[in-house]
């Protein structure tokens, strides 16, 4: 899941906002990246992986569901 | 009227296409090469989402020499009769011709000197499977949106579909939707309208369970009719992260183990494939271990033959988010997923009802086409099947759309329907006292995930869960209440979880039996070929109530028909 964007680090380029699945990123007013809905976060590494800034960073476990058993 | 249409911001074009993943795209590039102007609309960014982004890319190819029977066959048995070998035909015969377009488009495909490699596609005996360099769909779908912007398609970015809108003598004729982003809202008014926006899920424990694509859904609020609503793709995987190319690790080595140390798949599949049995027989099998009290369910790599360890770290931990996800499980949670053991899980992974249409993908509905996972593709999802079959869906749709669009005038759109249903999706943004869109996810989730429920099916827990769902149903979905477009998008994909649930409890109460690798009810544990040898379909009566019917596959008309006894 989700858990950081560097603020210092973001430029506001907007590029993981705009390729998010989850909806999950906004562009807040001063032009930077803010994580908005952490909970639909997809884990698909997708942001952090397209910030060339190095400012985005990811858990790779998934957000608890109801288990299987 | 003119009132009306001040609310919208229309977009006017030829053919409408809904979904940019492989079935989207390569409609919306076939129709643009027919002289159609194309828009293409997705929820997210089109070539970035959905699961064609986050796909291994492996596509099942005919190549030249290869019987196409033989592989018409292997699909057939691998959907225990149930697939309509038409359709399986057309897609043969067309996959080398679009393994060349990729190609074409600067997509290069895995080769020793100047021959293609491939692997066998598992749960086949003959079907090959070719492999992108990188071992991702990424780089097609990313070059398929620019193939498509450089052809004059509209690609219309975070717009969320949630209607399609029909003309006054009630064919489709556009769709309305929600900018995501500048909360505008959008008419798409076009002659023609594909579909391909996938099917949905239940936001379960996989990547793939993200994506709630409401096509299918919406085709069937129009009217036409669904098809496969008792079949579901379930799978199993690490239980707190994905594995790219997971489904590789039995082939190399690794070995299913339960709780206690044991090897459990030589019990379930003990002479032929055991570990690498089809993917559905494991996820049975684990599941049934896990009901025994038998859990965790781990995979054994340490056994892996440490060659083949380096070769899978070479070709699938090297691209990608695979590096960062490896590189994190060490530097913070201490373990490497191809040193250690860790606990993986059965689960629900995706729908596989799918819209019914023809071979050339036009559904029973004027003016609406069907393509991707939201077309009905058959139902198991061996891998490389689903690329091949989506882009060939794609071209079908988009040709056919592109086809009906030129013989076909703009029409007049019926603005009270869509007034109506545009009253009827903002809704929970004026409940205040309804319960939030997560809290029911959760519930249906709850009545879903046991494995005895949709995994290890039998009547009574069918029919419990079915109670629970239609409680869900009336009680809290009319009652939904949200403060943001975000969320109003998540309550009417809720809305959508708990159809789909219905109507796939339903279904799969009705067929009362067993099919290998495709569908296991415990209490009926053979195949019914007497009485099964058929389709499920639903659609919507004059109240709003789901109508189920079957028809049997029409074996007079394939060239493989199986015994009956
Ligand atoms: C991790 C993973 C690995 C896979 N690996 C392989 C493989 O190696 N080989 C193989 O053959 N198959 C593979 N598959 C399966 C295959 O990728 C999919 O079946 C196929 O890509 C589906 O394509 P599609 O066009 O139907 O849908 P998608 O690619 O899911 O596209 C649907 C699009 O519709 C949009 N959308 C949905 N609802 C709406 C709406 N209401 N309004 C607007 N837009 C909407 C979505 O945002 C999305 O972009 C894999 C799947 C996953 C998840
Ligand atoms: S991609 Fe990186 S730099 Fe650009 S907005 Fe996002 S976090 Fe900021
Ligand atoms: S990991 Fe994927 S879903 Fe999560 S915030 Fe990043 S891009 Fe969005």
């Amino acid at each position: 899941m989700i858990r950081r964007i560097d603020e210092l680090a973001c430029t506001g380029c907007g590029v993981c906002a705009m390729i998010c699945p989850g909806d999950v990123i906004e562009m807040d007013e001063g032009k930077k990246a803010r994580i908005k809905y952490a909970k639909d976060c997809w884990t698909c590494f997708s942001c952090e992986l397209a910030c060339v800034f190095k400012a985005v960073d990811v858990h790779p476990f998934r957000k608890p569901k109801p288990m299987a058993w | 009227m003119n009132k009306e249409k001040n609310l919208w911001e229309i977009v006017k074009s030829d053919v409408l296409v809904i979904g940019g993943g492989f079935g989207g795209l390569w409609a919306a590039l076939r129709a643009s090469g027919k002289n159609s102007s194309v828009t293409l609309v997705d929820k997210s960014f089109a070539g970035k989402s959905g699961h064609s982004y986050f796909a291994g890319g492996a596509m099942m190819v005919l190549p030249p020499g290869d019987d196409l029977d033989e592989y018409v066959y292997d699909i057939t048995l691998g959907n225990e009769w149930l697939v309509d070998q038409e359709m399986v035909t057309s897609v043969f015969s067309e996959s080398y011709s679009r393994m060349k377009d990729l190609e074409a488009y600067g997509i290069s495909f895995r080769k020793r000197g100047d021959k293609y490699t491939w692997t066998l596609a598992r749960g086949t005996r003959q079907v090959k499977n070719f492999w992108p360099e990188h071992a991702t769909a990424a780089d097609m779908v990313t070059m398929l949106r620019k193939v498509a912007l450089f052809r004059g398609v509209q690609v219309i970015d975070h717009v969320y579909i949630y209607d399609l809108a029909k003309d006054e003598a009630g064919n489709i004729a556009g769709a309305a939707g929600l900018g995501v982003k500048d909360t505008k809202n959008y008419l798409f008014h076009s002659k023609s309208v594909v579909l391909a926006t996938n099917s949905g899920s239940y936001r379960g424990h996989h990547l793939a369970c993200e994506l709630q694509g409401t096509g299918p859904f919406m085709a069937y609020d129009a009217g036409a009719r669904l098809k496969n609503p008792e079949f579901h793709y379930i799978n199993i995987r690490p239980a707190k992260h994905e594995i790219e190319g997971s489904g590789i690790l039995p082939a190399i080595g690794a070995k299913w183990v339960n709780g206690k140390g044991v090897h459990f798949m030589k019990d379930y599949d003990p002479v032929l494939k055991k570990d690498r049995a089809p993917v559905f027989k494991i996820v049975v099998a684990a599941a049934k271990e896990a009901l025994k009290g038998n859990d965790p369910i781990s995979i054994d790599v340490e056994s892996l033959l440490p060659e083949e360890r380096e070769r899978f770290r070479s070709l699938q931990v090297s691209h990608g988010w695979m590096p960062i996800l490896f590189e994190k499980c060490r530097r913070e949670e201490g373990y490497d997923p191809l040193l250690d053991n860790i606990e993986w899980q059965p689960a629900y992974e995706a729908n596989k009802i799918g819209i019914d249409a023809d071979i050339r993908c036009r559904t029973s509905m004027k003016g609406l086409f069907a393509a991707g996972m939201a077309r009905e593709l058959g139902i198991n999802p061996f891998t490389g099947w689903s690329i091949t079959a989506c882009t060939w869906s794609g071209c079908q749709a988009g040709d056919s759309a592109a086809e009906y669009a030129r013989n076909e005038s703009f029409k007049k759109i019926d603005f009270h329907e869509v007034g109506k249903s545009h009253e009827d999706f903002f809704s929970p943004m004026y409940s205040k006292a309804g319960k939030d869109p997560d809290s029911v996810v959760n519930e249906i989730q709850k009545v879903l995930f046991p494995v005895d429920a949709l995994i290890i099916m039998k009547e009574d827990k069918l029919e419990n869960a079915l109670n629970q769902i239609l409680e869900i149903k009336e009680e809290k979905i009319s009652e939904l209440s949200v403060k943001d477009i975000h969320n109003l998008i998540k309550a009417r994909e809720t809305r959508t979880m708990v159809f789909s649930a219905e109507i796939t409890l339903k279904s799969s109460l009705m067929r009362k039996e067993t099919r290998e690798n495709i569908y296991y009810r415990e209490d009926y544990p053979s195949p019914d070929n007497k009485n099964w040898l058929k389709w499920i379909f639903v659609r919507k009566d004059a109240d709003d109530q789901p109508v189920f019917s079957t028809e049997p596959v029409p074996f007079e008309r394939y060239p493989f028909k199986p015994d009956r006894t």
